[in-house]
């Protein structure tokens, strides 16, 4: 955005010009139509909401739904869209949204996620950690597979052992097991090489993931694929796939969980990659639900009698991950003064239709904590505000070296990040840094997060990210402290703040909740004052519901919870 | 035809040497698409590349996928983890049906249209004139915008996503796009039909039999349409074969899965196999009907041969 399209927007903010004044002067500026649409949506109907106060048609409590009613009848049929078709739904290649919304319906875990945002016992009938270096899993009997076998020990033990095998998109889950044994008839242990309280919580994903060894060893290759469909226990039976199109599933009326069958016959989901088309889809009810609301077609849902949008619950997280060690970013001070002086309500409402709730300076929103909520929600009330202080930011920089150019890395024709980069740009600007805008080919953009090479002459990128299980270590814990050349990480600038690195590397071996909270909660006040990434906002789970249909949990647990046994007719 | 034949494999040789180049050229990595930007550990990013060749240099990887794709393998995806063929043979019935449907709309009001503009001067010839300006200036996007908002948002009457099943599920659900893609072929069809046929219609022969008494119907069909067809088809094959293309847009507007959309997810995605496979299939839909639109003019006009000049 240039500076005059910065004063502009800001100008819209403060109601200080209408739409249409909006419109005649963001062309003058040189602002393109989707810049403007998204201003204007943003902006509500009125055109003059400041930030904090609510929009007309607004949703109260952004974030915070996990439920939605329950229905009162059976369904024939749901008819639900996704976003992209999904690759193989072989679980341990399943990591990342739409194959985990589908194959969490078929395939489910030892530990499994709530819509609360909690993890609890799923295909483990209990779970036990008799010291730090051991996991007890005692698995549930009487449970038997789409395809008539019953799920034993071996099963289990098969299953978790696939990702031992670095091909496994969750191997990283594994980094710190030594070994992987069946200690009796219908208990599995774990043993560790170190104390890692991440694995546990990750038993909810498809780390631990079950199928039937034999089926899944018959079909190879081919496992997860049209051909050879994956076979689970969950409450739906993959039954086809129609290349391009759908997936569809239907009913396992023997499914184990007989308080929560599914109460709809099948479930049909679509692949609808177009925004728009999407958007129509769920106004012309072709379409019943939907996690991904297209952002762009936020207001027209909100405002439609088809359905319902719910914002759910959420573990995600946008952020921008600093990538250099030299410049001004290098320097404290410039990158605490930079996330002070971007307004993050006005980027909450402008860039996520308001689908989304700033963040004070953490990566953890509280979505990510199923423990010791209450001491976290004071701990947040600690932290900086994260509201526009550009006093503040600008006494932060006093006598700062402010030479040479900040880059920062946006997906080329991806609206969010575009908008989202012109903000930091501005507010740059504002304190005298010189920030350059690098668009990415949207195919290329993700090799920032694999390769070294990828990131040169970058400083700065954005990114939706989320936690996997609610548990802040997760994605806290590989950003902010140093870690072994060959583990994952979103350490992108060698960070190392001695008593993060020191509290956090405690935390990942506490296995007491209430200690292990303490020591996060300490790690994040210190990086409130000495930022390793720059938090922005929390997105919620965008959920439509047509009215037809009800039940869906609403919270991010979709990912890894058998979300659409709980729907039915509404 | 042995020369047709060895020509058409020529060209899908170099066809698919030059698409894996640029598709190996292309900075960017499959694996981003596999786990959607979320990064993985270098040893599971090794164990991939070491799985799908993507370690080994360019020259070995296009010979293995070369002589894969002569014992008819032609590869596997590397986001879906399957065989390429298995992949796209259930996409190539959609978009040869909404090619088909849309190359009968164009010729069929396409040549109407034009044909009576060009017989009837004044009002109708104007509207028709009007109407076609624009049509020839609707991108086929901007098309399924208006139509799903007047058929399924306000209407209510089609379908605005999906295929369909069985041939009346596929009407169905692709008159919309097959309308969306055939509506500036159309509207250039029918003004090249108004011209050719204006053309032949000043022609002496033409003022001649009228002259003679023979009724209009049989001086329209015999003599104006009859020698205004080789401009036509020559207007309406490369317009037909450009659909081809044009499938692409109207194929994601519509969610349908053909091998349009899938050839643009797979080029983001840099699933290499795809790609390969798509654009081949493309090259020689596009080479064929070329060769059928050069067969039509040996039948309408005997006096133009098949195969170029030497075999006359």
């Amino acid at each position: 955005m240039s500076d005059d399209g910065a004063r502009l927007y800001e100008d819209l903010l403060a109601g200080r010009v209408s739409r249409a004044e909006l419109l005649r002067r963001g062309a003058a500026v040189g602002l393109g139509t989707p810049a403007l649409a998204a201003i204007l949506a943003a902006c509500g109907g009125g055109g003059s909401a400041g930030s904090g106060s609510s929009a007309p048609g607004a949703v109260a409590e952004v974030g915070t739904a996990v439920t939605t009613p329950a229905p009162t009848g059976e369904l024939d049929q749901l008819k639900w869209g996704l976003f992209y078709e999904p690759g193989p739904l072989d679980w341990i290649y399943d990591y990342n949204y739409e194959e985990n919304t589908v194959v969490t319906n078929i395939t489910e875990s030892l530990m499994r996620l709530t819509p609360q945002l909690s993890i609890e016992p799923g295909l483990a009938e209990s779970y036990s950690a008799p010291d730090d270096l051991t996991h007890v899993y005692t698995i549930r009997q009487g449970v038997t597979f789409h395809d008539g076998s019953p799920m034993t020990a071996a099963d289990v033990v098969f299953s978790m052992k696939r990702h031992l095998n670095p091909n496994s998109y969750w191997a990283f889950a594994y980094f710190n097991v030594k070994s992987i044994e069946p200690t009796g008839s219908s208990e599995v242990t774990v043993r560790m090489k170190r104390p890692d309280v991440i694995f546990p919580a990750l038993m909810a994903t498809p780390a631990g993931g079950v199928g039937p060894q034999a089926y899944v060893t018959a079909k190879g290759k081919n496992y997860g694929t049209p051909t050879a469909g994956p076979v689970g226990t969950g409450p739906f039976k993959f039954t086809s796939w129609n290349q391009g199109a759908n997936i569809t599933l239907t009913r396992n009326d023997a499914y184990w969980d007989t308080a929560h069958a599914p109460k709809t016959k099948s479930v049909v989901f679509s692949f609808i990659p177009e925004e728009s088309t999407m958007t129509t889809g769920l106004l012309s009810g072709e379409i019943d639900g939907a996690y991904h609301t297209p952002y762009s077609g936020l207001t027209q849902l909100r405002s439609s009698s088809v359905g319902t949008l719910y914002l759910g619950k959420s573990m995600l997280f946008t952020v921008i991950y600093i990538s250099t060690t030299s410049g001004p970013l290098a320097n404290i001070n410039v990158r605490k003064a930079l996330l002070k002086a971007i307004d993050r309500p006005a980027l909450a409402k402008a860039v996520y239709s308001g689908a989304a709730t700033p963040l004070p300076s953490t990566m953890t929103p509280l979505g990510q904590w199923s423990y010791a909520q209450s001491q976290a929600e004071a701990a947040f009330q600690k932290l900086p505000p994260p509201v526009l202080d550009l006093e503040g930011a600008k006494k932060l920089m006093q006598g700062v070296d402010t030479s040479g150019t900040i880059v920062i890395a946006t997906r080329a024709s991806f609206q969010r990040y575009i908008n989202i980069a012109s903000i930091v740009q501005d507010a740059g600007k504002k304190l005298g840094l010189n920030i350059q805008i690098k668009p990415i080919n949207p195919n290329d953009y993700g090799d920032i997060f694999f390769s070294d090479s990828a990131r040169k002459g970058i400083d700065m990128f954005i990114s939706e990210n989320y936690a996997d299980v609610p548990e802040p270590l997760e994605t806290l814990y590989v950003t902010v402290t140093p870690q072994p050349a060959n583990a994952l990480t979103y350490n992108y600038d060698d960070y190392n703040n001695p008593s993060v690195t020191s509290d956090l590397q405690k935390a990942v071996a506490e296995s007491d909740p209430a200690k292990r909270a303490s020591l996060i909660i300490a790690a994040q006040s210190v990086l409130a004052d000495q930022p390793a990434t720059l938090p922005l906002v929390s997105p919620a789970v965008p959920l439509f519901l047509n009215k037809r249909a009800t039940g869906a949990p609403a919270s991010f647990c979709y990912l890894y919870y058998p979300w659409a046994r709980d729907v039915g007719a509404a | 035809m042995a020369r047709r034949l060895g020509a058409l494999a020529g060209t899908l040789l170099a066809t698919s040497f030059i698409v894996y180049g640029a598709v190996y050229l292309a900075p960017g990595s499959p694996l981003t698409a596999v786990t959607g930007g979320r990064p993985l550990p270098p040893a599971t990013l090794h164990a991939i590349s070491h799985e799908y060749g993507f370690d080994k240099p360019f020259i070995v990887r296009y010979w293995d996928w070369l002589t894969g794709a002569i014992h008819g393998d032609f590869g596997r995806s590397v986001v879906f983890r399957q065989d390429v063929s298995s992949l796209i043979t259930p996409r190539i019935g959609t978009t040869a049906f909404l090619i088909a449907y849309a190359a009968l709309l164009i010729l069929l009001f396409g040549v109407a249209l034009g044909l009576v503009s060009a017989l009837h001067k004044g009002h109708p010839d104007t509207a028709i004139l009007t109407v076609t300006s624009v049509g020839t200036a609707v991108p086929s996007i901007v098309a399924a915008i208006v139509l799903i908002w007047i058929f399924t948002l306000q209407l209510g009457w089609l379908p605005a996503l999906g295929s369909g099943s069985g041939f009346a599920g596929q009407l169905r659900h692709l008159t919309m796009p097959a309308v969306a893609l055939a509506l500036s072929g159309i509207a250039y069809v029918a003004r090249l039909t108004r011209a050719a046929a204006n053309e032949e219609l000043r022609r002496e022969h033409v003022a001649t039999a009228r002259s003679r008494g023979i009724p209009e119907r049989y001086v329209v069909q015999r003599h104006v349409l009859r020698n205004a067809l080789v401009p036509i088809t020559t207007a309406a094959g490369l317009t037909i074969a450009g659909l081809i293309a044009g499938t692409v847009v109207v194929e994601n507007a519509f969610a349908l899965n053909g091998l349009g959309s899938f050839l643009v997810q797979a080029v983001g995605q840099k699933d290499v196999p795809v790609v390969q496979a798509i654009c081949l299939i493309l090259v020689a839909a596009f080479i064929v009907v070329n060769t059928v639109v050069d067969l039509l003019y040996a039948v309408i006009d005997p006096r133009i041969g098949f195969g170029g000049g030497d075999d006359r």
